[in-house]
């Protein structure tokens, strides 16, 4: 994507979130007879932002349509972290610490070693005893209990 | 209140054992490129809460001192600078490792990170309670007024991209209205959810923005993730200077001292910003210009001095008007705050104690930092050597349970996840993250003081413009909103 592009979507996605914000705002009751109320000061604020996205929209129009570098970003590793951390998150509470925790560094680690280095020995090892260690500091030492999940560790 | 402090800090052997901790944890995080000082308070924080309050504070001090330092290490050995701060460190410390001299850069890396900040803490020890003193008069008009001085120069100094840091600057401020509001109680932007009465957390903002994005990211590019580069090797006595020579210096290393300080104070711009400014400076006044760059010692203290002096400045308006300046003050008024202590004018009667237990910890920190970063020096060099395709899913980890801890709550554990990826779209689109973190804290306290100030005048606006300080702060801000405009308009001409 070239900045011009990404410019125009940063102004299209701050103006739509403005104008939500304004939309949701206008229904916040005047409760204090005083007082400007709650509602005026997000009000403000996304009034404020439509205005600005609209400033940097018309910049962003005006700009000169630069070539897309060719990114060397690696595409494939980037989702694969995303999918992870959103499994690895949404499964915390039901599966529980433990076990989540052994499955998504396993998986991270071969997500983001290079081929040539990948020991599997090594990482799965890492990957059971380093979530044991965290699990026994948290809930011995610091008496913060973790997650327990389905097969109550 | 002063002899409370000592007794819980330079007399408890805990809490001097967590500022050790929070040193060395800090120049790991600070030397090893990808982790930063920032993430290691952040994935710190929850901890500390469970923490006695003192002890709690120390550890994130310890932090905050000990991963500005850590920088300096991979940007000399590396030429890669460790934490944003040490940017200008890699331009002569660089070099000096090429010439063979990587020692002795290292070694007056180190000493003049301990001048620079030794000099920020005693000015933070002198000036604070006197500025307590001067803030004790001001009313909600003008901490209104500060709030938006602060906004505005934030969203502006942040990033290339200024326009893009005012409208990260106003959707941090829409993410604080989020629960109950200020005043009047009313709920509002919670849809329906019970969970966001309480509005969203800075602790799970900030670990979601500046430790999960980068994660993120560094899976992004995978291919780096090696590194490049080889270490040089270093060989060094003492401080690989001599006193005398140092202290012949002493006209940079003040000057230095001054542009952090000065820079620490200011909201937004913090220790990278400070570091390239100092560098510049000590270059223009210098009387041999023309030598910076390739490797001459002046500018290794000129960087390394300013980014330790930071830290002492941007405690000042933390602590005197509970304004944090840059993301890692704001990570440390969350530990305050947790800990009931308010900070703001009244912060020397209400919780004295705990703030001259703030600035015993800072010197017991700087003196920790000079002594086990030199003397562990290749402890700190191996640590470079951790592959970062470990470290990074062990740090998510550690993000999620952070979170999850800061109120016990899963919702916290998936918002983390959705900041997260916020912050990488963020990224892509090159909007800077910092101005809405900084909104999100400021937010808040901008509507309160303006409603209550409005509430006071009966609706009455003129009350901004009289009251001189206010004035003043506004007319500031409206300046630098006037200057970044200029300068967008100049840069797009050209």
């Amino acid at each position: 994507m070239t900045d011009k592009k990404k410019n125009i979507l940063t102004s299209i996605l701050f103006l739509a979130f403005g104008a939500f914000v304004f939309y949701e705002a206008s229904a916040i009751p005047l409760v204090m007879k005083n007082d400007v109320g709650s509602a005026f000061f997000p009000k403000v604020i996304s009034g404020a932002m439509m205005v600005v996205a609209v400033i940097r929209l018309v910049m962003a129009l005006r700009e000169k349509e630069g070539e897309a570098k060719a990114s060397d970003s690696d595409l494939k590793g980037g989702w694969e972290t995303i999918l992870l951390l959103c499994v690895y998150v949404l499964a915390f509470q039901p599966v529980g610490f433990i076990l989540d925790t052994i499955v998504f560094l396993f998986l991270e680690m071969l997500v983001l070693t290079p081929k040539e280095k990948r020991s599997l020995p090594l990482l799965g090892g890492l990957s059971i005893v380093v979530p044991l260690i965290i699990y026994t500091l948290f809930v011995y030492v610091i008496n913060t209990p973790l997650p327990k999940g389905l097969f109550g560790f | 209140m002063v002899n409370e402090a000592i007794q819980m800090v330079l007399l408890n052997p805990v809490c001097l054992g967590l500022i050790f901790f929070g040193v060395v944890i800090g120049i790991i995080f600070g030397a090893v490129p990808g982790l930063s000082s920032t993430m290691a308070m952040i994935l710190f924080l929850p901890m500390s809460f469970g923490m006695e309050p003192m002890n709690g504070i120390s550890l994130l001090i310890g932090l905050y001192l000990g991963g500005i330092s850590g920088g300096l290490i991979s940007a000399i050995l590396l030429k890669i600078p460790g934490t944003a701060s040490s940017i200008a460190t890699v331009f002569d410390g660089g070099p000096m490792a090429d010439k063979g001299k990587a020692g002795e850069a290292l070694g007056v890396g180190i000493l003049t990170s301990f001048v620079g900040g030794l000099i920020s803490i005693f000015a933070l020890m002198f000036i604070s309670p006197y500025l307590a003193k001067v803030t004790l008069a001001f009313t909600s008009a003008e901490y209104f007024s500060i709030a938006v001085f602060a906004l505005t120069i934030i969203s502006s100094l942040s990033g290339n991209s200024l326009i893009n840091g005012i409208l990260a600057g106003l959707f941090g401020i829409t993410l604080s209205m989020v629960g109950i509001a200020p005043v009047d109680g009313a709920i509002r932007f919670t849809f329906g959810q019970s969970k966001l009465y309480g509005g969203f957390d800075s602790v799970v903002i900030l670990i979601g923005l500046y430790a999960v994005t980068d994660i993120i990211m560094s899976g992004f590019g995978r291919k780096h993730i090696l590194g490049t580069g080889t270490k040089y090797k270093y060989s060094m006595r003492g401080y690989g200077i001599g006193v005398k020579e140092y202290l012949s210096h002493w006209r940079n290393i003040i000057q230095s001292a001054l542009v952090g300080l000065g820079i620490g104070i200011l909201p937004g711009i913090g220790g990278s910003t400070a570091s390239l400014l100092s560098y510049t400076a000590a270059k223009e006044t210098s009387k041999y210009p023309e030598k910076f760059g390739t490797g001459i010692v002046d500018g290794v203290i000129a960087s390394e001095t300013a980014n330790n002096a930071v830290i002492g400045g941007s405690l000042i308006p933390l602590i005197t008007m509970g304004i944090p300046g840059n993301v890692a003050t704001a990570v440390f008024l969350g530990g305050l705050t947790i800990h009931g202590i308010s900070p703001g004018p009244l912060v020397f009667q209400k919780s004295g104690e705990y703030i001259y237990g703030i600035f015993i910890a800072l010197l017991v920190a700087n003196v920790f930092m000079i002594i086990c970063e030199r003397a562990g020096l290749r402890f700190f060099v191996k640590m470079l050597d951790i592959p970062k395709y470990i470290l990074l899913p062990i740090v998510m980890v550690c993000c999620v349970i952070g979170a999850y801890c800061s109120n016990f709550s899963i919702f916290d554990v998936w918002y983390v996840a959705v900041f997260g990826l916020i912050g990488l779209l963020f990224k892509v689109l090159k909007v800077p993250a910092t101005p809405m973190i900084i909104g999100f804290i400021l937010g808040s306290m901008t509507e309160e003081n303006l409603r209550q100030a409005l509430m006071q005048t009966g609706g009455d606006w003129s009350i901004f413009v009289t009251r001189p300080i206010s004035l003043i702060f506004l007319i500031v801000a409206v300046l630098s909103v006037a200057m970044t405009i200029r300068k967008q308009l100049k840069k797009n001409k050209a």
